[in-house]
């Protein structure tokens, strides 16, 4: 009876609390991205849906809330940041429904416990996972992305939703993966797994160029290392030059032959000779 | 015979998984994505069905020109299977927290650089040779603990002159280092911030004043201690000069202790045979035993199964206080 007393009162080990301190701390190489599901002050089933849905794609580095919050990140960001920041995600999809902005779906980020940028959409067309029968993947893959249109190139508003959206589906960042958990090559299949929408572009908010330039910045140890004089030739093998200084071909070291070796004659022996 | 359509035909099976249009795609493999800049689709012109058709055909196509660059990279057989080294990602993708400065050395590790002092790796757990088992090396349990000396030796070339208590001595001095610790700790957090003290920082330093002994007590705590303080007053507390708002305690009664040594030893001498009679005459028939020993369990003692089940809800209040000590 006792014990039961105890864990129900949730009495903390030493080191939990500095192991979760720690873990919050910010680290040179961020490789996840937490991202933060919740609803604004009025859902429809539609959105509801589709924040399911992009849990599970998005799992296990996602947190989702099941309250409904009263927020508006247009009007005022603050609310949001605590949130984010209280559950250690960079970014968060807030869900709502109004007369004026049905099915509204907002993407966004967050840099240093403030807002970095964010984009509005409508949604509309929604087939969810559950409704599109077939093999779904298991939790945790990494995606391949494909952006089809060349708005995602050279149009700005484009090519934040694209960044967004990879940060979004990215997952764990790697460095090598296993070939064998890839599609079986050379022939490539896609079935149809969902959730499957329409999104049109309502309002966006973008950072600053200099608070850009400050969170892309790169670690000078993460940066990649310019590796130089290796190369292969056609034949597969590691090819490198090797630099010589200038050399004197009188005077190098050579491997020795007594034939070649200048004789002295006789009559320059006898020069020497006293 | 024809062989130019045979070769063809054998090349195509040979490419199939190549597909039929030019590769003008922009990648990312550190990324495992592409960009296809050549898609596009008026929205007037087509209708949702074939939309949805041009969507997928396209994807597929990237998709696979994407897998074939994935599949031409450097790859590598270890034990779990054949891994395929992604080069460095392209898109540039912001952090969720700022690049974290670089601690500054402590003094202490400047010195051991210095010097080129390294951390030898010590055991946890040391043998005490005066309790004959093993006890970790620091902290309050820690072997062969000096402060729990019974016995030190007066060093010949001590003076008595002077002298001080050397067991008050110990203690005092390990007082005074752990003041010292802490002021070295506050020191380096100054340091480490360049010298000027923050907001922030404040609370690193509040850590580490309230630490051990000056732990952050709780309210209940530190009423426990003014209570305390109160009854250790001769009057009990009665007269004691109050603050505004500070609470009063329910005082006890007074004891009453007789003198030790009477005038009357008849008084004495009646005193003590009553004692001796109510110890030796006590009628235990009047015990409850049953309530006797719920009684003990409650107030945690006794074995584990016992206590278990006989242990009231909520340890604290009620019989149980002060630790269940002595009570008729």
């Amino acid at each position: 009876m006792e014990k039961k007393i105890r864990s129900h009162f949730g009495k903390r080990t030493k080191g939990v609390h500095r192991r979760r301190y720690k873990k919050k701390q910010p680290k040179v190489n961020e490789t996840v991205k937490k991202v933060l599901f919740l609803k604004g002050r009025k859902t429809s089933e539609n959105i509801r849906d589709l924040l399911t849905d992009l849990y599970l794609i998005t799992k296990p580095n996602a947190h989702k809330l099941t309250r409904k919050n009263d927020i508006v990140p247009f009007d005022d960001e603050t609310s949001l940041e605590f949130l984010c920041n209280k559950n250690d995600c960079g970014l968060f999809v807030l869900g709502s429904h109004t007369k004026k902005r049905p099915n509204n779906l907002i993407v966004g980020r967050v840099y240093d416990n403030h807002l970095y940028d964010m984009v509005e959409f409508g949604v509309d067309s929604l087939k969810t996972i559950h409704q599109i029968k077939g093999e779904t993947c298991v939790d945790g893959t990494k995606p391949l992305l494909v952006f089809n249109g060349d708005g995602f190139q050279f149009d700005e508003d484009y090519k934040m939703i694209k960044n967004l959206f990879i940060d979004l589906f990215k997952g764990v960042v790697v460095q090598s993966i296993l070939l064998t958990s890839l599609q079986k090559s050379p022939n490539v299949d896609l079935t149809d797994m969902g959730p499957h929408f329409n999104l049109t572009k309502r309002r966006i908010q973008m950072a600053s160029n200099d608070l850009m330039k400050t969170a892309t910045w790169v670690h000078p140890s993460l940066r990649p290392k310019k590796v130089k004089n290796v190369s292969r030739n056609k034949l597969g093998d590691k090819v490198g030059r090797i630099h010589m200084g200038k050399q004197n071909y009188n005077s190098i070291a050579t491997r020795k032959m007594k034939a070649f070796k200048k004789k002295k004659t006789n009559n320059q022996k006898k020069f020497y000779k006293k | 015979m024809d062989v130019t359509a045979i070769l063809k035909r054998a090349k195509k099976k040979k490419n199939s998984h190549l597909p039929d249009k030019a590769d003008t795609l922009e990648y990312d493999l550190g990324s495992m994505l592409c960009i296809d800049g050549d898609f596009s689709v008026e929205k007037q012109d087509v209708q949702e069905e074939d939309l949805e058709e041009i969507i997928k055909k396209a994807t597929l196509e990237n998709t696979q020109l994407l897998l074939n660059k994935i599949f031409h990279l450097e790859t590598s057989s270890e034990e779990a299977g054949v891994f395929v080294k992604l080069p460095h990602p392209t898109t540039k993708l912001p952090r969720t927290k700022k690049v974290p400065q670089p601690k500054k050395e402590t003094r202490w590790e400047k010195f051991a650089k210095e010097r080129g002092i390294r951390n030898k790796k010590k055991s946890r757990l040391v043998y005490d040779e005066e309790h004959g088992d093993w006890r970790p090396r620091y902290g309050s349990h820690k072997a062969n603990n000096e402060i729990n000396q019974w016995i030190i030796e007066k060093k010949d070339h001590e003076d008595l002159k002077g002298y001080e208590d050397p067991f008050i001595k110990l203690k005092n001095d390990k007082k005074k280092r752990v003041i010292q610790q802490r002021a070295n700790q506050i020191q380096n957090t100054i340091r480490n911030e360049g010298g000027k003290i923050t907001k922030s920082m404040n609370k690193n330093i509040q850590g580490i004043l309230n630490s051990g002994h000056n732990k952050k007590k709780s309210k209940k705590q530190i009423d426990q201690i003014l209570q305390m303080t109160q009854r250790s007053t001769a009057s009990l507390g009665k007269f004691d000069k109050k603050l505004s708002g500070e609470p009063v305690f329910k005082s006890r009664q007074r004891r009453k202790f007789q003198p030790n040594i009477q005038e009357d030893a008849g008084i004495e001498r009646k005193r003590d045979l009553n004692i001796l009679d109510n110890v030796l005459t006590k009628d235990t028939s009047d015990l409850n035993l049953n309530k006797a020993v719920n009684r003990y369990l409650s107030m945690g003692r006794g074995s584990k199964k016992f206590r278990k089940n006989n242990a009231r809800q909520g340890r604290k209040g009620g019989r149980g206080r002060g630790r269940g000590r002595g009570r008729k």
